[in-house]
């Protein structure tokens, strides 16, 4: 190599010399270069999957060793054989991808405005919605996430794999919603709908042999549109109404209630208050009466004497005015009787 | 001489490497080819992997994808057997299973969409016009015909696809169902109707149930007023009975002297400010004064 180099050398130096003086010395390089472009070459083939992905290997173009099971290689380093005759399809089956469903909506992508002309009506072209089984219009906006179960199929089978699972969702929403009446699925049949769609979009997905699977798909609004949304709000409201009435009167209940039997139980306490007075009062009066008694007893003509001037005693000062009156002669009566205080007979 | 080696080697190897692109083609996965000898086909190739051929111009391969694809149909409005306007928007998977006729009739996936769309749409047409719209939306079980109406439309496509276009449709499916634009007032109209005969069964259920309790806690409260009175006169009767017997047993010890006690009681008891005492001049103690003058 070096001699032809060294013929043709003095016509060539007339032209740029230090130039081909580099270029001779690539020459003489030539050898180290090709074997290093050869073991270049070869280390091509080593390939790193990393722990969130497998990767398929195609030998020209085939799944290497025939079947889905000997083409797949995962997580750590492997070794293929270069291009052209192997390919390796690196597919992230860890990831969980998220995918919105807008469709049945009146949003658009990069529509941050949200769309929401005035009209009185809707126009399918320009705006989604699904219809329920009683044909009442509501717009459902999801957002799905789903993985990617067999690369194979998802990678080389699919031509295209997430506007089939659009699909399939949708297709299930549609024919869910359409089973099911309006009040329901706004309310507490909500998750029950979404637990169907994610079923029977998982079906059509199998059946496809789409390679995808739905993790969880989250129905992130669903609403009557706009056009009627103020009379949902006014049963809302008059739905609020009713159980603030039902709450307010069972409120008043629960204040009236105690407050009677308070009242009822002071009503007895007093009772009880005064017949426990009323006893106490009578056993003292008929100690005290027994004590009178027995002291009678021995001296009944004393004790009555000194009871009757102690009741004058007592009793007269009060009096307005006293009158005296001679005491009738013998065999005369004052007519009319008049009050007459006498001392009766003792015993 | 370890030169002209080197120098043969690398000779022999571009051309080998030429004669390998000249001869060999690859198919790779989810592809299927034809090969063209000068234009006509000659062999149709669905094996993934490595294949001869004569090399160009005299042979040449056509790759075509032979993944599945998914194709929405456009907005149509349809009858249904009923005479409702509906608009069935739809998914069709399909893929390609004939590779030669479909080169041959169609030739490439944007003519097929095209095709498939119009042998749905017909096939849609056809076959929802043997239904009600109930048999898509509807709220009895027995009604809903989802099903039963996309098998037949698959059935129909199927066929056709596979004869005309060597195509294979593996799924179709009623991504959306709307209505007419027009229509859409008059469904509009019927939910606000019933929304408002809702907001009134609600306001009136309150109403009627607030009242009920309301009455209920009238009730309760008078029952345990009625109750508070009738213990409470009891227990007062109780006592005075109670209060009497004492007295009376008391009494009865010596109801002279008892009466006598009782009339000097009541004596004390009837005097006041205003009465005027007319007294005999010998009711004692006064008799006394009569004495002492005597």
């Amino acid at each position: 190599m070096s001699a032809q180099s060294s013929q043709g050398s003095s016509e060539l130096r007339r032209f740029g010399g230090p130039l081909l003086r580099s270029f001779e010395f690539g020459l003489n390089y030539l050898r180290w270069g090709a074997l290093a472009l050869c073991l270049a070459y070869l280390f091509s083939g080593l390939v790193v999957v990393r722990s969130d992905e497998v990767a398929v290997v195609l030998r020209f173009g085939a799944l290497a060793g025939g079947t889905p099971a000997t083409a797949l290689r995962h997580a750590g380093m492997h070794y293929t054989l270069p291009r052209p005759i192997d390919e390796v399809v690196r597919v992230k089956v860890k990831k969980v991808y998220e995918l919105e469903i807008y469709d049945l909506h009146y949003r658009r992508p990069g529509d941050k405005k949200q769309n929401r002309s005035r009209r009185k009506t809707i126009d399918p072209a320009l705006e989604g919605y699904a219809l329920t089984g009683d044909h009442n219009v509501v717009q459902v906006d999801m957002v799905a996430r789903y993985q990617i179960e067999d690369p194979v199929a998802f990678a080389l089978l699919q031509a295209m794999p997430e506007e089939l699972l659009r699909d399939a969702i949708m297709a299930a929403t549609v024919r869910t919603m359409g089973e099911v009446e309006v009040d329901s699925v706004l309310s507490e049949g909500r998750s029950q709908f979404q637990l169907t769609v994610v079923q029977r979009a998982q079906d059509r997905l199998d059946q496809a042999a789409c390679g995808l699977s739905l993790v969880s798909l989250e129905v992130t609004e669903l609403a009557p549109p706009r056009q009627v949304q103020a009379e949902f709000e006014q049963v809302q409201n008059a739905f609020i109404d009713m159980e603030t009435q039902v709450k307010e009167a069972r409120k008043l209940r629960e204040e009236e209630v105690p407050l009677a039997q308070a009242a009822r139980d002071q009503a007895l306490r007093e009772a009880e208050g005064y017949a426990a007075e009323l006893l106490a009062l009578a056993r003292g009066d008929a100690g005290m009466w027994r004590d009178l008694y027995a002291e009678y007893r021995k001296n009944p003509r004393v004790v009555r004497e000194r009871v009757y001037l102690e009741a004058i005693e007592a009793s007269l000062p009060n009096s307005g005015r006293l009158r005296w009156v001679p005491p009738p002669p013998d065999g005369v009566r004052y007519e009319p009787e008049g009050f007459r205080l006498s001392i009766p007979a003792g015993d | 001489m370890r030169d002209n080696i080197i120098r043969y080697g690398i000779g022999t190897a571009i051309l080998l490497g030429l004669a390998f692109f000249a001869f060999t083609w690859q198919l790779r996965e989810g592809q299927v080819a034809i090969r063209l000898r000068l234009g006509r086909a000659v062999d149709v190739v669905e094996d993934a992997g490595l294949h001869g051929k004569l090399p160009w111009p005299v042979e040449r391969v056509v790759l075509l994808d032979g993944r599945a694809r998914v194709l929405n149909t456009r907005h149509t409005e349809m009858l249904t057997r009923d005479k409702k306007n509906v608009i069935l928007l739809s998914y069709v998977v399909w893929s390609i299973q004939e590779p030669l006729r479909f080169y041959q009739s169609l030739g490439s996936v944007e003519a097929a969409d095209a095709k498939l769309d119009g042998l749905v749409t017909n096939a849609k047409i056809s076959v929802l016009g043997g239904y009600d719209l109930s048999a898509l939306v509807s709220t009895t079980t027995d009604d809903l015909r989802v099903t039963e109406i996309e098998q037949a439309i698959l059935a129909d496509v199927a066929t056709k696809a596979g004869e005309k276009y060597g195509v294979a449709i593996d799924e179709i499916g009623f991504k959306r169902l709307s209505l007419p634009e027009g229509n859409t007032r008059y469904v509009f109209e019927q939910m606000r109707a019933e929304r408002k005969q809702y907001a009134a069964r609600f306001r009136a259920e309150g109403e009627r149930e607030a009242a009920t309790i309301r009455a209920d806690t009238d009730l309760e409260v008078a029952q345990i007023r009625a109750q508070a009175n009738e213990e409470a006169a009891r227990i007062r009767g109780e006592a005075e009975a109670e209060a009497a017997r004492i007295y009376a047993e008391a009494h009865s010890l010596d109801p002279e002297f008892y009466r006598f006690m009782r009339s000097l009681e009541s004596m004390d008891k009837i005097l006041g400010k205003k009465s005027t005492v007319v007294l005999r001049t010998d009711s004692p103690p006064f008799q006394l004064l009569q004495e002492g003058a005597r």
